[in-house]
């Protein structure tokens, strides 16, 4: 697997002034962007095998051709209503950078979107959203026509709480 | 030449410590007769040196110079190789091995450590040094040295600036210098040019090489041979250390002629492999003698129609050279001739004093009169170009490096193959029982063969990653020289079946458990030589070690013939200590197995080797996190065994299939002690949740894995639960886990969880099954601490 490569490709690009690559997706009616560099292969939704004593919304692991990856309900984590899964129900694989290692890691989302690219300066910073919302994953609003998209920061997002990295003892 | 070297400094490291390997068990079985032993002893400490050296790592060099040297001289008879020497040069090994740890920012060193063995080692060549004043004076006055040791060869070499257009290196040359000798080099820069003016092909350097070596003038020209008419070279003795001769015969060379009796190769005997053997005492040049070919016709080819002329330049003396022919001495004419020395008397201009150690073996400071001297003394070591040359050629093995990482991959990848082959082979299944006909079948041979040549090729690429466990066993040998010595214990390591493979991982974690349970086999297994002698048996006790497979798993057992466990002494302690309960009515094995118990030790007194009480559960524990087991047999005043059996490899596990709610999960069939169908009497509940199993006169608690787990959603299922029981066992305890349904046995191929996850405690990793579904690893121990913190959890929650 070429990932390395592909990550340095990332960097590359990000300095781009040509802009940045995002796919976006469905959750709920709501349209998310994230890094299109950092998602490696979109997959149906099939059954995965669940872990004992975690979070709803960590769903089980999955084979991914080898690999024993976990898999996450992004509607269960944002504490969205739990639907039953359908046929454009898709699993995103992506690459979440946890400290010094990379890790692959399934996301469920309702339906795949759209890809976009952005120019950096069209990003408007998140809003401050008080009350107990977390916002630190999300790193930026992008207005496309009528529509909004959510950027994320998925290396925020997938390391936080029970998916951190356990210290290395 | 700008080389980034570090990238090579882990591999220096790396073969730095296999050198230091080579040295030590060269040093452990070193007999002063053996001059290859000693050979090879010094290649390592000289490689280590340069290397150091040229990685900047000049403490380690500075020490490796004084051990070095003094293997030279041990090797050239200037001294005598006395075990208290030998056991010098032992901890000489564990200062450079601790330096270059710290080279390689490990733990800081122990500079006293390491600069008083460093003065010992200095004291040791320090008398020398002053022997060398008086020997200078007596041969600068003599004026004349003889040939016959190690000459201070003194180099000046003046390239012409358009060297490096013909296509030499001077590097080169030094390098093939250095494999003559001892080379010393100082480089001159005096016409250098300033930088505008500057040519990159061409050579401002000259260079002053001091050379101590055996090697003759012609040696050395031969180095510069391609050079000659671009450089000016000027070869001198610069000083010689003479050397009075051990025998009479030792000179510069000999002159052998031999000719073989036709029919030589018929008795079994080779001439090549003789002339192999000459090569390993000096620089030889065989000369092929063909006066008696007949015509091609007439040739047979069995026999032998050449004769040789040989010119051996070496210090040997004429019974090694005869030594070597010793075989053939009927079946051939030889003639051996002493060659004349090289006179030096042309070339000796100067006569700087070198610091070479000139000694004699007379005046050597032997401390321990040593049964051995006698064949130290027949003569002096060869130290040419090509017994250098042999023994490179010998170490280069045909193996390669190659990261771990690599293997893991690839091994990671037939893994896959082979479920894309199980795949295909029950798809080729199906359509056969739906059709049939040629194509099918032929499809399904196919399918057969990719069977056998995946299971193949996971067995192969599954053995890169073992070693065979010799690598594990050889530090041993020093363990038990330390120990014994002091324990003040006479005893005799025996290996057996150091050739048996094991996975590198597993042979990585294997050490530490196998030095203690040595360490215990010597300090608490084996009796004191008086002790011995008054139970009838010999003054040396024997430690056996001995590793072979067995069904899958390899087995090592570490036998000695000591006193054998004291079941009442172990009793009595484990009352006291309170593991047990005096009333209790044990079986000499149980007894016996009380001493992996944590807590546990029967020494007497704390020694520094063992009894410290933190001994044999840890051993047990680590054995069994390697999925593996540690049993122990004893007989009194016969001696005990303790028998270590592990998977021959980490990545595959032999696994019990079971069902626990909706999940498959994989118990290790290493940790199954049984499974049972209970019946509803045999589990007794105590106090709401935790129950309790009657099993065979014991009393096993059952973990629900399906509570542990926190599977159960629907509480009124609680009722319907199963009666099979799997009994599990970990770090001497069992516990019983409730499963719904037993599936099948099979081989399984260890996934890590924590690659793309985390840790899970309780699950030791995944696999995938046949099906390309995940299924998870139980891991026991983990389960019975899960299953403590749970009914802790339940207690308080009742509360």
């Amino acid at each position: 697997m070429n990932t390395v490569n592909a990550q340095t490709q990332g960097g590359d690009l990000q300095s781009n002034a040509e802009g940045q690559q995002y796919l976006s997706f469905l959750l709920d009616d709501e349209e998310y962007g994230i890094d299109i560099l950092r998602v490696q292969e979109l997959r149906g939704w099939t059954s995965v095998t669940r872990v004992p004593d975690m979070p709803d919304y960590l769903k089980g692991v999955l084979n991914l051709r080898g690999a024993i990856i976990p898999v996450v309900d992004l509607r269960q984590r944002f504490g969205l209503p739990v639907i039953k899964y359908g046929p454009t129900t898709v699993v995103i694989v992506i690459r979440v950078i946890s400290g010094v290692t990379e890790r692959v890691m399934g996301i469920i989302v309702d339906a795949v979107a759209e890809t976009y690219t952005f120019e950096i300066d069209q990003i408007q910073p998140a809003p401050q959203i008080g009350g107990g919302v977390k916002t630190d994953y999300i790193t930026g609003l992008m207005a496309h026509g009528e529509k909004m998209i959510i950027l994320m920061d998925i290396d925020e997002l997938m390391n936080s709480e029970e998916l951190a990295v356990e210290e290395l003892a | 030449m700008s080389i980034e070297l570090s990238q090579f400094i882990s591999t220096f490291l790396e073969e730095s410590y296999e050198g230091l390997d080579i040295m030590e068990s060269g040093l452990l079985n070193f007999n002063s007769s053996d001059e290859e032993a000693i050979n090879t002893i010094f290649r390592a400490a000289h490689s280590i040196k340069g290397g150091a050296g040229t990685f900047g790592f000049n403490e380690v060099a500075d020490f490796t110079h004084d051990v070095e040297t003094l293997l030279d001289e041990m090797r050239s008879n200037k001294q005598e190789s006395t075990p208290a020497l030998v056991n010098l040069l032992l901890e000489s090994t564990d200062c450079i091995r601790a330096l270059l740890e710290a080279a390689q920012d490990g733990p800081e060193v122990d500079a006293q450590m390491i600069s008083q063995v460093q003065k010992r080692l200095k004291e040791v060549l320090g008398i020398e040094t002053e022997s060398i004043a008086v020997e200078v004076e007596g041969s600068s006055a003599q004026g004349m040295p003889a040939q016959d040791s190690d000459t201070a060869w003194s180099v000046h070499f003046i390239p012409n600036s358009n060297l490096l257009q013909s296509g030499h290196e001077p590097l080169f040359m030094f390098d093939a210098l250095s494999e003559l000798g001892e080379l010393e080099i100082e480089v001159t820069t005096d016409i250098l040019p300033v930088l505008s003016s500057f040519k990159p092909e061409e050579v401002y350097l000259s260079w002053k090489l001091l050379l101590i070596s055996e090697c003759s003038e012609e040696d050395i020209k031969e180095v510069f041979e391609w050079v000659e008419d671009e450089c000016d070279l000027n070869i001198c003795v610069s000083q010689v250390t003479s050397k009075p001769e051990v025998d009479a015969d030792a000179g510069s060379g000999w002159a052998i002629r031999f000719t073989p009796d036709v029919g030589i190769i018929q008795t079994g005997n080779d001439p090549s492999l003789m002339f192999a053997a000459l090569f390993e005492l000096g620089d030889a040049v065989v000369t092929p003698n063909f006066d008696k070919l007949p015509q091609i016709n007439d040739l047979s080819a069995d026999l032998v129609y050449l004769s040789w002329e040989i010119k051996l330049t070496s210090t040997c003396t004429k019974e090694e050279v005869l030594e070597i022919f010793e075989w053939v001495e009927d079946d051939c004419e030889l003639d051996v001739t002493k060659l004349p020395s090289v006179s030096k008397t042309a070339v000796n201009h100067s006569n700087t004093p070198s610091a070479v150690p000139p000694t004699t073996t007379s005046n050597a400071p032997s401390s321990v009169p040593n049964d051995k001297q006698k064949a130290v003394d027949t003569g002096a070591k060869p130290k040419g170009k090509s017994s250098a040359a042999n023994a490179k050629k010998s170490t280069e093995a045909s193996s390669i490096r190659v990261d771990t990482e690599k293997v893991d991959s690839l091994i990671n990848r037939v893994g896959e193959l082979v479920i894309t082959q199980a795949m295909l082979g029950q798809v080729g299944a199906d359509i056969s029982e739906i059709t049939a006909g040629p194509e099918v079948e032929r499809l399904q041979t196919g399918l057969e063969l990719l069977e056998r040549n995946t299971r193949d090729l996971q067995e192969d690429v599954m053995r890169v990653r073992m070693l065979p466990i010799s690598f594990v066993f050889n530090r041993f040998p020093r363990l038990v020289h330390d120990v014994s010595g002091k324990l003040g214990k006479k005893v005799e390591l025996v290996l057996s079946g150091e050739q048996t493979e094991i996975d590198k991982t597993v042979m990585e974690k294997i050490g530490d458990p196998m030095t203690h349970l040595i360490r215990n086999s010597l300090d608490h297994g084996l009796e004191t030589p008086e002790e011995r002698l008054a139970a009838g048996k010999s003054e040396i006790g024997k430690v056996e070690l001995s590793a072979y497979h067995q069904g899958g798993h390899i087995i090592i057992d570490i036998i000695d013939d000591g006193r054998g466990l004291n079941t009442q002494k172990i009793f009595d302690k484990a009352c006291e200590k309170g593991l047990i309960n005096k009333d209790q009515q044990l079986s000499d094995q149980e007894i016996n197995e009380l001493v992996f118990k944590a807590g546990f030790s029967t020494a007497d007194e704390v020694t520094d080797l063992s009894g410290r009480g933190v001994g044999m559960d840890v051993v047990r524990r680590n054995i069994e996190s390697l999925g593996g087991q540690v049993s122990i047999k004893s007989e009194a005043n016969k001696g005990s065994t303790f028998s270590v059996k592990l998977p021959l490899t980490l990545a595959i596990l032999e696994g019990q299939l079971v069902r626990v709610h909706e999940d498959t999960y994989i118990i290790p069939l290493v940790s199954i002690v049984e499974t049972i169908l209970a019946t509803n009497s045999a589990i007794n509940s105590i106090a709401g949740e935790s129950k309790l199993l009657h099993f065979r006169e014991d009393y096993i608690s059952l973990l629900n894995l399906k509570n542990i787990f926190k599977l159960n959603t629907d509480p009124q299922a609680d009722e319907m639960e199963s009666n099979l029981i799997a009994i599990v066992e970990s770090g001497g305890k069992k516990v019983g886990l409730i499963v719904d349904e037993l599936y099948g046995q099979q081989q399984v191929v260890i996934k890590s969880l924590e690659v793309n996850f985390k840790r899970v405690e309780g699950l030791s990793g995944a696999t995938i099954l046949g099906d390309g579904s995940v299924a998870l690893i139980l891991d026991v121990a983990g389960l019975m601490q899960r299953g403590q913190a749970f009914e802790l959890e339940a207690a308080v929650k009742e509360a």
